[in-house]
């Protein structure tokens, strides 16, 4: 029996291991990942972080302390799944939480990180259905640099849910129907011009029937909620366009996406809606389109209309007839904005319990980053290693500088070594 | 009777030179307006012939405009939406 999208997902919980505590779900774990661990017996040593062989555990925390006394391996539980096992030299009742990097592909050991392929997981592996075609998404992902982190770990949760929560994360659509089942949109390759036009569907001047604008589809700010922790974003970042503000007012649409942990990744979904968002759109309906014309296929426009012309577009949503072979169709023509992009605001939140709080100000050819804790207080004496290549200690204050030369606009990655040795890493956006 | 409507242009929009004219009939379909929630602001909608659609690309969404009656004022409002078909244009303007 094949489960329709609408069912749950089919997750395990740990009652397959036998009674100890309250039955909880297994989480499946992708990309970089941090979350609670679940007693696996009643030693009080051995946590299952996630219910698949990972690539690796990086950090185990035990009521939010690091520890040093573990070790990790993908074993075999009781009933022959694969899981990702954590042992602790000293049994605990506290809470045991880890970070890492999560399933790994059963056959070529490589990390699950592209969204096609966590979708073809979720879809093949997790809900025993047939793979859709996710060969454009996957190639559009990687040439755009998009990789995924996200965790389920909600058994009330639909597998629909499940690839609308990922597609949202990164700004693609997607359609069970669709001969590519999903794909990015708006700013995916297809309208970045970087690839030869796909082929597809032509309609003529009899076919479109009805274009209409309106201003409430223009979105010329965008806050993206992403970097999940045990359901919760720890990290935000927000870009407007001023220019499409001062046009037609303030048009904000706020993302959450569970399935993003990287802010260049939050970074560019939120630029590839404001290019194509923040001007006026055109939607289009057609109807009477010979053949069987599918969401999210590409349509090609030949002909003239008294309407507006559209162009070469993604097919939104269709409607196809059997019995006369013909389909109505929505799509829409976008205009890319010419005007500057703005990065308003990055907050992190990268340890709940530690560095909370991470601002910049420049100073001459200084950048002077405080970084502060939850409460407020300074971090000081902290190893901050920028990209990799400079090392500063953090003073009284919390404060570490680096060059402007060092830290141009752009997105750069602080490895922050606290005094007590404990590590974050986080993504840092400079304008 | 509508005998007028200025749509006001800017280096984001214009249909023309600045101050153009165009004759053609020109209407109101309806005038919408409701107290009882504030939820929805007061409306129009103009209706315009489709021979001016190429003057509508790119839509002017967000210009002020201002429709006349009989020589006078009778309303203005902010340009928040477009539909086009063969038989005609209808303009959405918020009040």
């Amino acid at each position: 029996m094949t489960l329709p999208l609408s069912a749950n997902l089919p997750l395990r919980t740990s009652a397959a291991w036998g009674l100890f505590g309250d039955v909880e779900t297994i989480p499946h774990r992708y990309g970089r990942n941090r979350g609670r661990a679940l007693r696996y017996d009643n030693t009080g040593r051995r946590y299952v972080w996630a219910d698949h062989a990972s690539e690796r555990i990086t950090a185990v925390y035990v009521d939010g302390q690091l520890s040093r006394a573990w070790v990790w391996r993908n074993a075999q539980d009781v009933t022959g799944r694969p899981v990702t096992l954590i042992e602790l030299s000293q049994p605990t009742t506290g809470e045991v939480s880890a970070e890492g990097f999560g399933k790994i592909n059963a056959g070529t050991g490589a990390r699950i990180d592209n969204p096609a392929d966590i979708i073809a997981d979720i879809l093949v592996q997790i809900a025993g259905r047939a793979s859709p075609e996710l060969t454009w998404l996957g190639y559009e992902a990687s040439r755009l640099g998009i990789a995924c982190a996200g965790t389920l770990d909600d058994a009330d949760a639909s597998i629909q849910s499940a690839v609308s929560d990922l597609c949202t994360s990164i700004g693609a659509m997607w359609a069970s129907r669709a001969r590519r089942f999903a794909r990015i949109y708006p700013g995916g390759l297809f309208e970045g011009g970087t690839v030869t036009d796909e082929s597809g569907a032509t309609m003529g001047m009899a076919d479109v029937i009805e274009v209409t604008t309106d201003i409430t589809d223009i979105i010329n700010a965008v806050v993206v909620q992403f970097d999940y922790r045990d359901g919760k974003p720890s990290q935000t970042i927000e870009l407007d366009c001023p220019d499409s503000i001062a046009r037609f007012g303030r048009r904000e649409k706020r993302i959450e996406s569970p399935w993003v942990a990287d802010a260049r990744v939050a970074n560019a979904v939120a630029e590839r809606l404001l290019t194509y968002r923040a001007e006026p759109s055109w939607q289009y309906r057609a109807d009477q389109l010979r053949g069987d014309v599918r969401t999210l296929d590409v349509i090609h426009w030949d002909g003239a209309t008294v309407l507006p012309e559209p162009d070469s577009a993604i097919v939104l949503s269709a409607e196809y007839d059997p019995g006369t072979d013909r389909s109505a169709i929505r799509f829409e023509r976008l205009t890319t904005t010419g005007a500057a992009l703005r990065l308003v605001r990055q907050g992190s939140l990268i340890e709940a319990e530690q560095v909370t709080q991470v601002s910049v100000q420049t100073q001459g050819d200084q950048r002077r980053i405080q970084i502060k804790a939850e409460n407020g207080a300074p971090i000081a004496k902290a190893k901050v290693l920028l990209d990799g290549t400079i090392t500063r200690y953090s003073d009284a204050g919390g404060w570490v500088v680096f060059p402007v030369h060092a830290t141009p606009p752009g997105i750069h990655t602080l490895t922050i070594t606290t005094e007590a040795g404990e590590t974050l890493t986080m993504s840092l956006l400079i304008q | 009777m509508i005998d007028r409507i200025e749509i006001a242009a800017d280096t984001t929009w214009s249909a023309g030179p600045v101050g153009a004219t165009i004759d053609c009939d020109v209407g109101v379909e309806k005038i919408a307006s409701d107290a009882r929630s504030g939820s929805e602001t007061d409306s129009l909608t103009c209706t315009l012939p489709v021979v001016l659609k190429p003057y509508l690309d790119p839509p002017p969404l967000g210009r002020p405009v201002t429709l006349y009656a009989n020589g006078d004022e009778l309303c203005a409002g902010t340009i928040v939406g477009i539909d086009i078909d063969p038989e005609g244009i209808r303009m959405r303007v918020d009040l």
